[in-house]
């Protein structure tokens, strides 16, 4: 009989929390979103499934000499985010970034839903007594509004690795929601008129300029802010293995094998990070709130800035591909190419919005840059 | 400034004000970099006067009337918007044909008498 005790005592069964109880379910829950909804599958069932091992009880898997412990490493010391970055880079097309180069300046706009929100969690931890946001926290919330999954993960590991979870889950939940959230705030911010402006063909680029780019704007960006040096550098990388043209199997690799290879290791540390304790608490649901202002007041600013573009151009430039200066990439182009073509039948904005798009990219890896440099 | 403890209001104000600067600086220098690009490796080039196209006409046929051949791409337009249609769901409406390329012959005389009798066989199955 005691033999049988001691067994049970031995069990997960006996040892489960309400909390972990609870957990199981939410990472059920986003099992099945990712599963039978498709909702970034390739990310939330290895984020799910790390959600779900953590909150075994006795499993151990987490704690020092477990095997998601060492994992882990690879988030907590910042490099699988920037190794994501390279294979962004080897599958990102900066051509109408450099043909259209006024385009950037959008990117720039959108990431004020960054900084918004950054003042919007300090206020939250000044006015309300259950939630307490130190100014690494609210960095590390705020960049949410980056669109970025990986630019998220790798400052919210340096400044708030305790966020990880919810951080990571609220970045990459509304970078799903994209076709939900941006279109009506689109649509309330411009008028039909602007929204059916066509835009002119984008010039073509050479291979040379596609070359020189990724170059000069690594050497630039990393003087200008070498805490940007990680994320940036390595989207350089990524993207000069592509243009160069010459390396064909490393480009195959960092778009492929590579990639998935980090997204599976990315997402089962991250879910792990998702341990009951920490989790369920009122932190975590002010950032889930946080995170969905910050990603709209980043899409308003930038087609508000889109809105003085078309202004000063003379109605040639679109104002909703601002939108598209979250990053997001390429959901947020996608998008505003659908509402483009739902006022305008023969509107091609696609590539005009994968210029904002891509310096949204580059621009939330700036601000995280900067964020870095005032709270690390 | 010491941000490491705690942060005020102002404090957050001032980061914001400093980190919009340098995020849109930094873009407006690499957006100047990239006009610069423009004019160093980019020639406009000279638009050709666009010769208007000669329709092919086999030498052996006289065509008295060139509208025929206008009227008949009319309606070879008119059938593969159809076709386009039918295969994708979409209105007629939505389709917009820029351009109608005719794609020379690759596959053999063989190839196409089966695909011809597969396409036959499946129209008598409806």
């Amino acid at each position: 009989m005691d033999i049988l005790q001691e067994f049970w005592q031995s069990t997960g069964f006996a040892a489960i929390t309400y909390k972990e109880v609870i957990m199981i379910g939410i990472a059920l829950t986003f099992l099945y979103l990712a599963i039978k909804k498709g909702y970034e599958p390739y990310l939330l069932i290895p984020i799910a499934f790390g959600m779900l091992l953590v909150n075994m009880p006795l499993g151990g898997l987490m704690e020092e000499g477990g095997l998601l412990y060492y994992l882990y490493q690879g988030t907590d010391l910042g490099i699988y985010p920037p190794l994501i970055f390279l294979c962004v880079g080897a599958g990102t097309d900066f051509g109408p970034l450099i043909a259209n180069p006024k385009s950037i300046l959008l990117g720039a706009a959108a990431q004020f839903g960054i900084f918004f929100t950054f003042i919007g969690a300090i206020f939250l931890d000044k006015i309300l007594p259950f939630v307490s946001f130190s100014g690494p926290e609210a960095a590390s919330v705020a960049i949410i509004g980056g669109a970025d999954g990986p630019t998220a993960l790798f400052l919210t590991s340096r400044l708030a690795p305790d966020l990880l979870g919810p951080i990571a889950i609220a970045a990459y939940s509304y970078m799903a929601l994209v076709p939900i959230i941006q279109p009506p705030i689109m649509r309330a911010l411009t008028t039909k008129e602007q929204r059916q402006v066509k835009m002119e063909q984008l010039r073509p680029v050479s291979k040379k300029e596609k070359i020189i780019f990724p170059i000069i704007v690594a050497i630039f960006t990393i003087l200008l802010l070498p805490s940007a040096a990680a994320l940036i550098g390595m989207l350089m990388l990524g993207n000069l293995i592509k243009e160069s043209g010459v390396v064909p199997k490393l480009t195959e690799t960092t778009q492929n094998s590579l990639m998935y290879i980090v997204t599976i290791l990315l997402g089962i540390t991250v879910g792990a990070k998702a341990e009951a304790e920490l989790f369920l608490t009122a932190e975590t649901l002010s950032i889930i709130a946080l995170g969905l202002l910050a990603f709209s007041v980043g899409t308003a600013t930038g087609v508000l800035f889109g809105r003085l573009m078309y202004k000063l151009s003379g109605g040639k430039i679109n104002p909703i591909i601002g939108a598209a200066g979250v990053s997001a990439v390429p959901m947020a182009s996608r998008v505003a190419q659908k509402v483009g073509q739902e006022e305008n039948p023969s509107n091609f904005l696609l590539m005009h919005a994968m210029g904002p798009n891509v310096a949204g990219v580059i621009g939330s890896a700036v601000a995280a840059g900067l964020l870095l440099m005032f709270f690390a | 400034m010491n941000l490491q403890d705690g942060i005020s209001l102002s404090e957050g104000l001032i980061v914001t004000v400093f980190s919009m600067a340098i995020v849109f600086a930094t873009l407006v220098v690499i957006s100047l970099i990239l006009t610069g690009f423009k004019s160093a490796f980019y020639k406009e080039e000279k638009k050709e006067p666009v010769k208007k196209g000669v329709l092919p006409v086999n030498e052996n046929t006289v065509v008295e009337n060139t509208e025929e051949i206008v009227d008949n791409d009319e309606e070879l337009v008119s059938v593969i918007a159809a076709a386009i249609s039918a295969a994708t769901g979409q209105s007629v409406e939505n389709i917009y044909i820029r351009n109608i390329k005719r794609v020379s012959q690759a596959s053999p005389v063989w190839a196409m008498a089966g695909r011809q009798e597969g396409i036959y066989n499946n129209l008598k199955g409806h």
